[in-house]
């Protein structure tokens, strides 16, 4: 019986303490998801659309594909506006610096108008073969996924890194000259770095310019952003080990100006 | 000669500790409750660091490089994820 007891108290403990808790965690674990929601995820109705309108268009009889191939470009370009749209209001000034900000909502803003002009081309079309050629057309000169969206990432990230180049890191190395400590090495390192992150933003926006078209050009473009970024992880990972290993040097400098560290040499 | 051993006093003694206990973990856990959910309502409290060492951008050095590192490594793999993305493929028409 005192078994029971102690068993039924141990269980209203766990319930009791244990659920505030549980809540609080949920809360969280739902803001994490609600971030990262894909982007593909956010538009499944219109994709499941277009996916269902492809396949009727698949099946038609002769004489109704056109018209179920205007219908099916009409659905591709409706979905693709609406991805271009999520993806746009993801970018905000927390997360990509003003002037890579403008180069993003330009591009989109491009591809939007590029895709209105091509909606009007397939709905005048008057033959099978035109508005295969006009369907063709809303994938091959937009190339959404593949190239806007991942540049205009990268323009942003690129820019973001190049800020805190400018800004943070410039910052401890004017205090660290200030303190006296040789700072050449790493002022080299975050200009290699600045040049890497600069490169990198210079041919995202190439990229952001001409997202059609020119497919192979894109995808060594894209490489090539990828490698200079590369770059600058590589460097800037050199640069908080560097910075880190003066810190000590540092804070003692700093307390006490006038005194010499051990890593210094004696003038006589 | 012999008093009868008092059974029903022992047990109303226990269910009244019982139930006590009871009310306590009620209350216990009703505090923690508000506890944690006005925590996660509420701004974060301000460091009680120094502004010195919080603002100086060596201290900070670090953490600043990690962040912009972390958010580089998120960004680089949502890049590859779309350049492998086959959306922009011509479908068989």
């Amino acid at each position: 019986m005192t078994y029971q007891r102690f068993s039924i108290l141990i269980v209203g403990v766990l319930m009791l303490v244990g659920l505030p808790n549980l809540s609080y965690a949920q809360t969280n674990d739902t803001t994490t998801t609600k971030k990262t929601t894909d982007l593909r995820e956010s538009i499944k109705t219109k994709r499941d659309e277009a996916k269902t309108s492809l396949d009727d268009y698949k099946v038609a009889r002769e004489e109704q594909k056109l018209a179920k191939l205007i219908q099916y470009g009409d659905k591709a370009i409706s979905e693709r506006t609406a991805a271009l749209t999520e993806q746009k209001s993801r970018f905000s000034a927390k997360n990509c610096p003003t002037v890579a900000l403008t180069a993003v909502n330009d591009a989109f803003a491009t591809i939007n108008t590029n895709l209105v002009a091509q909606k009007t081309v397939l709905d005048a079309s008057t033959t099978l073969e035109g508005a295969k050629t006009a369907t063709r057309d809303i994938f091959q000169k937009n190339r959404v996924y593949k190239y806007l969206m991942p540049a205009a990432k990268g323009a942003c990230i690129a820019q973001k890194l190049i800020s805190i180049i400018d800004g943070r890191l410039a910052e401890a190395v004017t205090k660290l000259k200030a303190a006296g400590i040789d700072t050449v090495a790493i002022e080299t390192k975050l200009t290699e770095a600045k040049t890497a992150a600069q490169s990198a933003y210079d041919t995202y926006l190439q990229i952001l310019k001409t997202p059609g078209g020119d497919d192979d050009g894109n995808k060594t473009k894209m490489n090539a952003a990828k490698t200079s970024l590369q770059t600058v992880r590589k460097t800037l990972g050199d640069v908080k080990s560097d910075i880190a290993n003066l810190l000590g040097t540092y804070r003692q400098k700093s307390k006490n100006p006038g005194t010499r560290t051990l890593d210094e040499p004696v003038t006589p | 000669m012999f008093p009868e051993p008092k059974t029903e006093n022992t047990g109303s003694t226990a269910l009244s500790i019982f139930i006590a206990v009871l009310v306590l973990l009620v209350i216990t856990g009703g505090i923690s409750w508000f506890y944690f959910n006005s925590k996660s309502s509420t701004p974060e409290p301000v460091a009680t660091t120094p502004t010195t060492t919080v603002n100086d951008p060596v201290e900070t050095a670090s953490t600043t490089v990690s962040d912009a590192l972390q958010d580089l490594d998120a960004e680089l793999a949502a890049i590859d994820s779309d350049l492998n993305s086959t959306d922009d493929d011509v479908p068989t028409l």
